[in-house]
């Protein structure tokens, strides 16, 4: 109960314009078409940072996006993981799309992200 | 050299030619760029499949939470058999090494080197050992008996490959990564995973 107490307590939900979050950044590719509406970021139960980030795809067709997050000690340090290099994921047109992740160590504490639409 | 009946000698004209073509046909070496890697999809496994393997299955596990130990200790895990049954030759380590260099980074395990499918990875554990016979070794800096720890957890697994003709032209190939954590005390998968991967391209395309 105290733990999911803390958790609920640790969670933070903002709600964007666009992509208004400084922790998020959208590359010139995707700019136009992606709309980052929520995110969110709480302690798990294992007391790993988790985020959640939700937002809308307004162009009229489907693609494929990709996200690369660094994730930053408390002395704002990036830390070396192989969860940091580009992750694909899906963007269907005119619909909602969410990305989540899990930071590899507890000693993260926050995080930087950017998304730019996948080359093939 | 003499030139015969006035014909112009042919051969080292091509050979010169040759070699100013050559060097413009051939293309140049340069170092890959693994982090920012664009290149074009390749019909068999290479290093950003086996990364893209090893990061799906490093974030689920930590996800799953299946590697927090109640007692706030990290496990210690073996590392069993990794099957590779594709058709190309390669060695397992591509993927496991950076499933374990995460895990072990993610401070929730400790990999033993002392117990592995097939033989300690690490002989040195049991060669080391043999030093307490030595009188020229101070023994206080020898291992000790019932020092090495034995594994909690074990990672198996296996990568598939699956070759569809589609048409005259055109072939699809699958890879199937999957990967299992067990408890070595009960012998329950404690984590399950698979990463699927396909590719399409010309039946020219080689993928062994």
């Amino acid at each position: 109960m105290k733990k999911t107490l803390c958790c609920l307590l640790l969670a933070t939900t903002i709600g964007l314009g666009g992509c208004l979050d400084s922790r998020v950044r959208l590359s010139n590719n995707v700019e136009s078409d992606l709309n980052v509406k929520k995110v969110v970021t709480k302690r798990n139960h294992d007391g790993l940072l988790e985020i959640h980030i939700s937002g809308e795809n307004d162009a009229s067709k489907y693609f494929k996006s990709e996200y690369r997050i660094v994730w930053l000690d408390s002395d704002g340090f990036p830390l070396d993981t192989l969860l940091s290099k580009w992750t694909p994921f899906p963007v269907y047109e005119g619909a909602e799309f969410h990305l989540s992740a899990v930071a590899p160590h507890p000693r993260a504490t926050d995080f930087r992200i950017i998304i730019r639409k996948k080359e093939d | 050299m003499k030139n015969h009946g006035g014909k112009r000698p042919l051969m080292p004209v091509l050979a010169l030619v040759a070699a100013l073509l050559v060097p413009a046909c051939t293309p140049k070496t340069r170092n890959i760029d693994m982090d920012n890697d664009r290149a074009g999809a390749v019909m068999g496994l290479d290093y950003r499949d086996f990364e893209t393997a090893a990061r799906e299955a490093v974030a689920d596990i930590i996800r799953s939470g299946a590697l927090d130990n109640p007692q706030n200790k990290r496990y210690v895990l073996a590392i069993s058999r990794i099957v590779n049954d594709t058709m190309q030759h390669f060695d397992t380590d591509e993927l496991v090494k950076k499933i374990r260099v995460e895990l072990l980074r993610s401070g929730r395990v400790n990999v033993t080197t002392a117990v592995a499918a097939g033989g300690p990875e690490d002989q040195m554990n049991f060669q080391a050992r043999e030093l307490r016979t030595n009188d020229e070794f101070k023994q206080e800096s020898v291992a000790g008996k019932g020092e090495l720890l034995a594994p909690d957890l074990s990672l198996s697994g296996k990568i598939i490959q699956r070759d569809i003709r589609l048409n005259k032209k055109e072939q699809q190939v699958e890879y199937y990564f999957q990967l299992t954590i067990t408890r070595v005390k009960t012998g329950l998968a404690i984590w399950e995973g698979e990463t699927l991967l396909g590719k399409r391209g010309s039946n020219k395309a080689v993928s062994w």
